[in-house]
C-alpha cells in the first residue's frame, strides 16, 4: 500500500517536473522571439523622401505566432540599393539620389521590408524626352538542356510608361518598336523631378496580336519592371537616354521571353494565306493571357474554359519552370490557336510521349500542338528543360530521345501524339533542315487542311488524311503514304476489299474503304471465308488491333444467316465513355470474339466492320488481324 | 457573410482554373526524377530520390551514384521493382561528405518497357551545407538597379 502511494507520489512529482520543464521551455521561448517569430512589419511601409535632404525613421515590429508583438527585439537593417537610400542600424533611412530602394529588417530568421522612394528637390522638366532600348535576356538551350549562354533580345512592341516618382503618376504611355526602341516626351512640370520607365509584358497597339503575361489568376496583374530612377532636373527641354534590360536573374526576363515567343507564333498564324477564318480576319489571333510567376506550381497547360495558358514557374529544388522553354510555350499556344481557328475534340488529360494507344482525339490535339511548336521555332527538337537538365527532349526528325534506346519503336499508329507531330513535321520540314522525305508543304497548306475538317468528323489524324487526299496531288499522297507506313499507319484499302479472302492468321487488314468506291473511307466491311465441319465448335476473333480500331464481328453460314455476333470480347460498352473511362486503344480492349458450333459442313463467312458502339476515343478506321480456331480436341 | 463571400470566391476560382479538366497539358516523359536533400544532425545529409512514372513499366531501376568523397552511412542507394502509370517510388539514403567542395550526386532511373526498350533518366544534385541566404546586395555590374514587380511583391 505504501509502495503504491510512493509510486503515485513519484508519478505526480514526475508530472509536475515535466509540466515545469515544458512551461519553462515555453516561457523561455517567449523570451526568445526567434523560435516563434511569425512576421515583421515596417512602418511606414512606403514613403517618398527628397533626395539629399530628407531622412525618415522606420519602425519594425516583430509579431509572434501568438499574435503578440515581441519586445526588446534587435533588428538588422539593410538597403538593397544604399547608393540611393541608405539605412543605419537604428532604421533611419536617408535619401541620397533619385530612385527607389527596398529596406529590409531581419530578426530571428524572419524579415519584412519597406519601399522607399526618393525624388529630387528640384522641379521636373516641362518637356522631358526619354528614349532608349528595352531588352531581355533569353536562355539558350539545346537537346540536353540550357547551354548556359544568355542572349539579349529586343523587347518588341510592348507598352511602356514614364512615371513620376512624385505621386507615382503616369506621365505618358507609348510602346517599344521592333528593335525594342522607345521614345516618349512627357511633361513633368508641377512635380518634383524624378521619373522612371515602366515596361509591361503586354503588347502595344502596333502589334496585331494581343498578348499579356500576368502574375496569377488571383491578382491578374500584368507583369512589369522599371528602370532605375531618372533625375529630370537641370534642363528644359531635356533629353535623356535610358536603356533597360529584363534579366534572367531577376526572373522578370522570363515574362518577356514568354511574350516574345508567343508573338513569333502569332505571326506565323497571321501569315497563313489564305486565312480560312471569317471570325478572325487576317488570322490575327485574339487576346491570349498567360499566367506565370516565380513559384507557380499549377502546371503548364491551356484551359479553353478561361481562354488562358498557365505556365510553371517553380524553380525550387527539383522544380520545373517553363518560362524559357520555348517548345512548351508554343505548344500550349498551339492549343489556343486550334481552339480559335480550327477544331479540337480532345478531352485533354495527362499523356506521355511513349504512349501509342492514346485516345485518337488526344493524339491529334497534342501532336498538332507539338508540330506547331517546332514549326514556329523552326527546329526539329521539342525540348522541355528542368533545373538539372531535361524533362523531355524529342527529335521529331529521327525520333531520338537522349537516354532512350529504340525510342522510335514507340512512335507508331494514329494513336501516338509523337507520331502525329512527327508526320506533320515531315510534311512541313523546310529544305534547309535535314529531312528524310520528298514532300514539302507550307504551314499554310497544313493549316488549310486542318481547317477543312467536316464538322461531323472527329479531329484526328484519320480525318487529316482523308482531307489531305482531297486537297493534295497524287505525288504528295504517295509521299505521305510512305511516311504513314513508316509509322505503321495503314490508311489504305487492303486485300479484303472487293474480294472475300480466306482467313489468314497473322495478316493485317484495314477498315478502310477504297476511295474509288466512296470518297469516305469509313463504313468498310471486310468479308472473310472459312470452312467448318458440322457439329464442331469454332472460335473466330479479331486481335492485335492498332490505329484505334474497334471491330464488330458477324459470323454467317452459307445461306447468309447470322450465326453469331460480338462487339467487344471483354463485354464492355464504352460508347459514352469520358476522359477517365475510355479504354486505351491497345491491341485487345476493343477486339471481338465469337464461339459457335457449326450446323453444316460448308463455307462460313466472317464480317468485320467498325463497331457502331465504338467509344469516341477510338478511330473510325484502323487495322486488325483475324484468326479462326477449331476448339474440338 | 464575409466568410461566405470568400468561400464563394474561392469556389469560383477553383472551378475556373483548378477543377477544370486541363486541356492541352504538356507531354510527359516515361519517368520524372526529383532529388531532395535535407541536412540532418552533424554533417549528415539525407538524400531522397523520387521517381514518378507516367507509363506502365515492365520494371524500373533506381540508383544513386555517390562520388568518392561522399560516404554512405544509411539506407540503400538502389531499388528495382515495377510501377504502373501514376505511381511513384522513393529511395532515401544518408551520407556524409568528406570534402570541402560541394560534391555532385547522380540519380538514375532505368525504365524497362514490355517491348524490350529501355529509357534512362539521369539527374544530378549538388550537396550543400545549410542553404545560404540570398544576398540582398545586387552584383556590381556598373548599372543602377532595375526593379520588377517581383521585388515589390517580396514585401
Amino acid at each position: 500500500m505504501i509502495l503504491e502511494r510512493n509510486n503515485r507520489l513519484k508519478k505526480r512529482l514526475t508530472l509536475l517536473f515535466v509540466t515545469w520543464v515544458f512551461s519553462t521551455a515555453c516561457s523561455s521561448s517567449n523570451n526568445n522571439p526567434s523560435s516563434q517569430a511569425d512576421r515583421i512589419t515596417i512602418t511606414p511601409s512606403t514613403t517618398t523622401l527628397v533626395a539629399g535632404e530628407e531622412t525618415a525613421q522606420l519602425t519594425a515590429t516583430l509579431t509572434l505566432s501568438t499574435g503578440d508583438a515581441a519586445q526588446n527585439v534587435l533588428f538588422a537593417w539593410q538597403s538593397d540599393d544604399p547608393d540611393t537610400i541608405s539605412v543605419n542600424s537604428d532604421g533611419l533611412v536617408t535619401a541620397k539620389q533619385v530612385g527607389v530602394a527596398m529596406i529590409t529588417a531581419t530578426s530571428g530568421g524572419v524579415s519584412g521590408s519597406a519601399t522607399i522612394w526618393a525624388k529630387s528637390p528640384n522641379p521636373g522638366a516641362a518637356s522631358l524626352t526619354l528614349s532608349g532600348n528595352a531588352r531581355y535576356e533569353d536562355r539558350l538551350y539545346d537537346s540536353n538542356g540550357f547551354t548556359g549562354t544568355l542572349l539579349e533580345k529586343p523587347i518588341r512592341n510592348v507598352v511602356v510608361e514614364v512615371v513620376a516618382i512624385d505621386g507615382l503618376k503616369t506621365l505618358g504611355t507609348s510602346a517599344t518598336d521592333e528593335n525594342g526602341d522607345y521614345h516618349l516626351t512627357v511633361d513633368n512640370s508641377g512635380n518634383s523631378a524624378g521619373v522612371y520607365l515602366k515596361v509591361y509584358s503586354k503588347t502595344g497597339t502596333a502589334e496585331n496580336a494581343k498578348i499579356e503575361i500576368k502574375d496569377n489568376v488571383l491578382n491578374k496583374e500584368v507583369l512589369w519592371f522599371i528602370s532605375s530612377g531618372i533625375d529630370d532636373s537641370g534642363g528644359d527641354p531635356l533629353s535623356i537616354t535610358q536603356d533597360v534590360t529584363a534579366t534572367v536573374s531577376s526572373r522578370i526576363g522570363g515574362a518577356f521571353n514568354i511574350l516574345d515567343v508567343i508573338m513569333d507564333a502569332s505571326r506565323v498564324v497571321q501569315n497563313v494565306d489564305p486565312c480560312p477564318s471569317s471570325q478572325y480576319p487576317g488570322c490575327v489571333p485574339p487576346l491570349i493571357t498567360v499566367y506565370w510567376e516565380p513559384g507557380s506550381t499549377k502546371g503548364s497547360f491551356y484551359d479553353d474554359s478561361v481562354d488562358a495558358i498557365s505556365l510553371l514557374g517553380d524553380d525550387s529544388a527539383g522544380g520545373d519552370t517553363d518560362e524559357y522553354d520555348d517548345s512548351v510555350i508554343v505548344h500550349e499556344y498551339g492549343h489556343f490557336i486550334v481552339s480559335k481557328f480550327l477544331r479540337d475534340d480532345s478531352l485533354g488529360g495527362d499523356h506521355s510521349l511513349t504512349e501509342s494507344d492514346q485516345d485518337i482525339r488526344l493524339s491529334w490535339s497534342e501532336g498538332w500542338a507539338t508540330f506547331f511548336a517546332i514549326a514556329v521555332l523552326n527546329r526539329e527538337d521539342y525540348v522541355d528543360t528542368v533545373p538539372e537538365g531535361i524533362f523531355i527532349s524529342v527529335n521529331l526528325e529521327d525520333y531520338t530521345v537522349p537516354g532512350f534506346q529504340t525510342f522510335s519503336s514507340f512512335i507508331k499508329y494514329t494513336t501516338s501524339e509523337i507520331a502525329v507531330s512527327g508526320l506533320l513535321w515531315d510534311l512541313y520540314d523546310p529544305v534547309d533542315l535535314v529531312e528524310n522525305d520528298s514532300v514539302d508543304l507550307s504551314f499554310s497548306d497544313i493549316f488549310k487542311i486542318s481547317a477543312s475538317f467536316p464538322t461531323q468528323k472527329p479531329t484526328t489524324m484519320e480525318t487529316f488524311w482523308t482531307q489531305f487526299v482531297q486537297d493534295r496531288s497524287t505525288g504528295d499522297q504517295t509521299a505521305f503514304q510512305t511516311l504513314l507506313q513508316e509509322r505503321q499507319i495503314k490508311l489504305f484499302a487492303d486485300a479484303a476489299e472487293g474480294s472475300e479472302p480466306a482467313i489468314s492468321s497473322g495478316t493485317t487488314y484495314t477498315l478502310y474503304r477504297d476511295p474509288t468506291v466512296s470518297l469516305d473511307p469509313v463504313d468498310d466491311v471486310d468479308v472473310f471465308t472459312f470452312n467448318v465441319v458440322s457439329g464442331e465448335s469454332y472460335t473466330v476473333e479479331t486481335l492485335n488491333l492498332t490505329n484505334g480500331t474497334d471491330t464488330f464481328l458477324t459470323i454467317k453460314n452459307a445461306s447468309g444467316l447470322t450465326i453469331a455476333t460480338n462487339d467487344n470480347a471483354n463485354g464492355g460498352n464504352f460508347s459514352s465513355c469520358s476522359v477517365n473511362t475510355c479504354p486505351k486503344n491497345n491491341l485487345s480492349n476493343l477486339a471481338s470474339l465469337v464461339t459457335f458450333t457449326a450446323t453444316g459442313t460448308e463455307t462460313y463467312k466472317a464480317e468485320v466492320r467498325h463497331s457502331e458502339n465504338a467509344p469516341p476515343s477510338a478511330g473510325l478506321l484502323g487495322t486488325y488481324e483475324i484468326t479462326v480456331s477449331n476448339s474440338n480436341p | 457573410m464575409i466568410k461566405g463571400k470568400l468561400l464563394f470566391f474561392l469556389m469560383v476560382v477553383y472551378t475556373a482554373f483548378v477543377a477544370q479538366e486541363s486541356l492541352g497539358a504538356k507531354p510527359r516523359p516515361p519517368v520524372h526524377l526529383i532529388f531532395q536533400q535535407h541536412t540532418l544532425h552533424s554533417e549528415e545529409t539525407e538524400i531522397i530520390l523520387t521517381a514518378r512514372v507516367h507509363t506502365d513499366t515492365a520494371s524500373i531501376e533506381l540508383l544513386i551514384d555517390l562520388p568518392r568523397n561522399v560516404v554512405l552511412v544509411g539506407g540503400t542507394p538502389a531499388w528495382k521493382g515495377q510501377l504502373q502509370a501514376g505511381e511513384s517510388h522513393q529511395i532515401k539514403i544518408r551520407v556524409v561528405s568528406s570534402s570541402g567542395v560541394n560534391p555532385v550526386v547522380e540519380g538514375r532511373a532505368i525504365v524497362h518497357f514490355p517491348n524490350g526498350a529501355a529509357y534512362t533518366q539521369i539527374n544530378s544534385l549538388t550537396l550543400e551545407g545549410e542553404i545560404p541566404e540570398r544576398s540582398l546586395t545586387p552584383p556590381d555590374n556598373g548599372k543602377r538597379k532595375q526593379r520588377s514587380i517581383f521585388d515589390f511583391r517580396k514585401k
